[in-house]
């Protein structure tokens, strides 16, 4: 890495990858020397339980909302100050210019400092690149210098990150401080059985106070596909409930052109809409990929690539087909966002493979009759042999770091900061510090009031995000149930995205993968990190080239030979390296 | 009687003109371009109906920056560093590039080869913080202005300039006259450079107003952040990545991507107007100088 840094010392991309895959070999050292020089004062943090009884959680606050039944997520309950503000926090936050704005001066800032009695100093540092992906660089050299704060908040390290800095002492293990410290952690494990796992490093300990933000049509929305239901009335169809159905509709949409429009597209797809997410579905069950990895499913507890399997081959056969029937052209791959933007906007789109409506429509308006309220999600297509998944993903409840609270071997009262973090997530807590100001930007839901699912109400606000200034946006630990995010206010007379995309994922629930197929996030240890991420850019290569050649028909996915070659090219690139890789860190994850 | 053109000279100004009118068009649209579209409505941007006057003029965008105190801050912010930054550059280059063009100093080569030796070999960045850091400078305006305060691509293009234009003969004759170094230098190197001092000013100069990873990497706190600074947070802020549709709350991606469209050209303007406007001043000497030190 210093070699990448000589030649190139201001590129961010280099260290960036550096940290991506790991960690810098220049941070090794320095984070060693942190260890050593602080570990004994705070250690594993055990040293600070002794004796102490574990915290009970409070009574239920009178002045809280009323609970929608069933509900399984965050209360607000009576919480007491209990810092006494001697030690003044250092904690690194991420810069947010437009919503949270002055850290310092944010009106939530100022109202846990009261809640808590726990004095908070913010260090703002900027964790995106211009491009919107995340840029640790500033990050990177914070821990590599030995200059650590008292903890990071909101800061989206890799689980592979806080795993070994956690390891090398850098941050401070948890587990312990929260069974005395944290009842409302402790409340929130029991019931999400699965986060502890997700978060936890590969010797088996928790360095962060982790984050839930179960947002329920997230689980399936990489998957789905959109139609517009007018157009289908007017040609005379009905929501297709099998691939050959699907590609009849299509059909009818290109002979009749129900938009009356010059332009129309019956099929869309494009940048960042990659088909495989919807059409694998209808023959086996296949996660989304990029280049950093994917398409890796579980089969009988072993990881194997769906992209060389014959239901693949069925798949790209049915892409084929949709080619040869002028339905689905090279458009399909190349469309950017914009373009696919302008489509929609003039309604020229039929049916399109994205992740909601804002892919095909900008801006998305509010109002009652908006062009994009007629269209509607397809649920999955039955396959010839009656396969039909819906890519749900079981895992993506869990926040990591970037919603989470990572705790440092600097701070010498990690209890306290767990205790804090603990408050935040109380449900009031959780909603100052996402909405705002109580009664500003957000009240308790109206009694008569159905929520986003269809229950009660239990919130309700005005405006997300909270005006400048108000909240601390999405940074803070957070327990945001399934319950919770479900019971967000509806207004019948001016309804939002969030009942329609709820709608959405229940007809994609259904649907579901078993959970026992999808490959969890795994830590890949840093000595196969550079193998794995090298690895994982040539299958991505392999995988979208095929893709494309094989849809669009310059390879033929019914002539042997050109399949043969395909999947040759995965033997090649010793892809048998990459799946013991992740197979090892399956086998090895923490339970 | 004026004299006619031949035909030949009008065809060769016809041909001249109509080259220089595309090479000029082909400069000026994206300029005019983005002018209008900071003036256009963000629904007719999207659907691309601003080709060359705005499109539903709306002043929007201009509101929302200068309802921004950030910006305005950022903005004096990167007015102070660029002067400072121009000046301290200068000063430093010119001293250095004078007298490593003098063939008396001893250890001549060895001074260029060890001052060449950053631009080879770099440390990179987490080094660079720790020295920052333990100069007591980080969180300070020294940060922003110090790391990359002398250039040797400029210091070795002020070093041929002098070569050139104080050669040793002057030098010699300066002697005989009795001038001792520091006279030779103020009285007779310094009032012959002032190209050169074009040059670095105005490199120094749009090399700090460019700049926003020194204050990305070295300051937290916002009061201290230049306006690329600034303009860089906004855009990190407002942009969407691919990854964030697949967790990403649709009413987040939906707020970035308006505040995205809002102010994307706008912002473009407010960063280029400073050195559109300061470029003509200088450029006379910029043309004159940076060549003079390029040959060689």
């Amino acid at each position: 890495m210093s070699q990448a840094d000589g030649t190139t010392p201001f590129t961010r991309r280099s260290l960036l990858k550096a940290s991506a895959v790991g960690t810098s070999a220049l941070a090794v050292p320095s984070l060693l020397g942190a260890c050593s020089s602080s570990g004994s004062d705070s250690g594993s943090g055990s040293d600070n339980t002794n004796g102490k009884a574990p915290l009970e959680l409070p009574a239920d606050a009178t002045d809280g909302p009323t609970y929608p039944s069933p509900y399984v997520g965050p209360r607000a309950r009576d919480l007491k100050p209990f810092g006494d503000g001697s030690t003044t926090f250092k904690i690194v936050v991420p810069t947010d210019a437009t919503v949270v704005g002055s850290w310092a001066n944010n009106k939530a800032t100022a109202y846990f400092e009261k809640l808590t009695g726990v004095k908070i100093q913010f260090q703002e540092v900027l964790t995106t690149a211009s491009d919107g992906s995340t840029d640790l660089t500033k990050v990177n050299a914070i821990l590599s210098s030995g200059d650590l704060p008292d903890a990071f908040m909101g800061i989206p390290l890799t689980q592979a990150q806080v795993s070994l800095y956690g390891q090398q002492g850098a941050f401070t293990a948890v587990d312990d401080l929260i069974k005395v410290y944290a009842p409302a952690a402790r409340k929130m494990f029991e019931e999400v059985p699965g986060l502890r796992a997700l978060n936890a490093s590969s010797d088996n300990k928790l360095y962060q106070m982790p984050g839930v933000n179960d947002c329920y049509h997230c689980r399936s929305s990489q998957g789905r596909a959109w139609i517009n239901k007018e157009y289908m009335d007017k040609v005379g169809g009905q929501m297709p409930t099998t691939t050959e159905e699907l590609r009849q509709l299509l059909l009818e949409f290109q002979g009749k052109n129900p938009s009356g429009k010059s332009g129309f597209l019956p099929f869309t797809a494009g940048q960042g809409n990659p088909l495989d997410n919807y059409f694998m579905q209808s023959f086996l069950y296949s996660p989304p990929g990029s280049n950093t990895g994917g398409w890796l499913r579980l089969n009988q507890g072993k990881v194997e690539l769906t992209a060389r399997l014959d239901e693949w081959r069925e798949a790209l056969k049915y892409l084929n087909q949709l080619n040869k029937d002028g339905l689905l052209t090279a458009q399909a791959f190349s469309m950017t966002g914009a373009e696919l933007q302008q489509a929609g906007n003039t309604g020229r789109v039929g049916f399109s493979r994205s992740y909601w409506w804002g892919s095909f429509f900008n801006p998305v308006p509010l109002d009652a009759n908006a062009l994009w309220r007629d269209y509607v999600a397809v649920p999955p297509v039955k396959g010839p042999s009656g396969v039909n998944y819906s890519q749900w993903d079981y895992y993506s409840y869990s926040t990591g770091p970037g919603g989470g609270l990572v705790i440092t071997s600097k701070c010498t009262k990690p209890e306290v900061l767990v205790q804090w973090a603990d408050y935040m997530y109380d449900l009031r807590s959780i909603m100052w510090a996402y909405d705002g100001i109580y009664e500003s930007n957000w009240w308790w839901g109206d009694k008569d009031q159905k929520g986003i699912n269809g229950k009660g109400a239990l919130f309700r606000d005005k405006q997300w995000p909270a005006p400048a200034g108000m909240s601390w946006n999405q940074y803070a630990p957070m327990y945001r149930s399934i319950d919770f995010r479900g019971g967000q206010q509806v207004d019948p007379k001016a309804p939002t995205f969030e009942a329609g995309l709820w709608a959405a994922g229940e007809a994609y629930k259904p649907f579901a993968e078993p959970q026992d197929m999808q490959l969890p996030p795994l830590i890949i240890p840093d000595d196969s990190a550079a193998t794995q991420a090298d690895i994982a850019t040539s299958v991505y290569q392999a995988v979208s080239v095929g893709l494309s050649n094989f849809s669009l028909g310059k390879k033929d996915p019914n002539n042997d030979a050109d399949w043969q070659a395909y999947v040759a090219q995965f033997d090649a690139m010793k892809v048998q390296d990459y799946l013991d890789i992740y197979q090892k860190a399956y086998d090895t994850r923490p339970k | 009687m004026a004299i006619h053109d031949s035909r030949s000279d009008r065809a060769y100004y016809l041909v001249n003109y109509l080259v220089l009118g595309i090479f000029c068009a082909l400069v000026l649209y994206p300029l005019i371009y983005v002018l209008s579209a900071s003036f256009s409505d963000a629904t007719a941007i999207a659907n691309n109906e601003v080709y060359l006057w705005p499109v539903g003029f709306s002043t929007q965008a201009y509101q929302a920056i200068w309802a921004s105190p950030r910006l305005l801050i950022g903005f004096g912010n990167s007015v102070l560093y660029t002067v400072t930054a121009a000046l301290i550059g200068t000063t430093l280059t010119v001293l250095a590039g004078y007298v490593a063009s003098r063939e008396e100093l001893p250890f001549r080569r060895v001074i260029v080869v060890f001052f060449l030796l950053p631009t080879l070999i770099s440390a990179g960045i987490v080094p660079l913080y720790i020295v920052i850091k333990q100069m007591d400078l980080l969180d300070t305006r020294w940060a922003i202005i110090l790391p990359t305060a002398m250039s040797m691509f400029q210091v070795i293009i002020t070093r041929t300039f002098y070569q050139i234009n104080v050669p040793k003969e002057l030098v010699e004759a300066g002697r005989v006259d009795g001038a001792n170094d520091f006279s030779m230098f103020f009285r007779i190197a310094l009032p012959l450079s002032k190209p050169i001092i074009a040059v670095n000013l105005l490199f120094y100069g749009l090399a700090q107003w460019n700049d926003w990873f020194n204050a990305f990497l070295y300051t937290s706190n916002p009061d201290l952040s230049p306006l690329q600074f600034v303009l860089q947070q906004l855009l990190a802020e407002s942009s969407v990545s691919p990854s964030m549709m697949g967790s990403g709350d649709v009413a987040a991606i939906l707020a970035k991507k308006e505040l995205f469209d809002k102010l994307k050209y706008a912002m473009i303007v407010v960063a280029m107007v400073p050195p559109l406007i300061a470029y003509p001043f200088v450029q006379k000497h910029f043309v004159k100088g940076a060549l003079i030190g390029a040959v060689k």
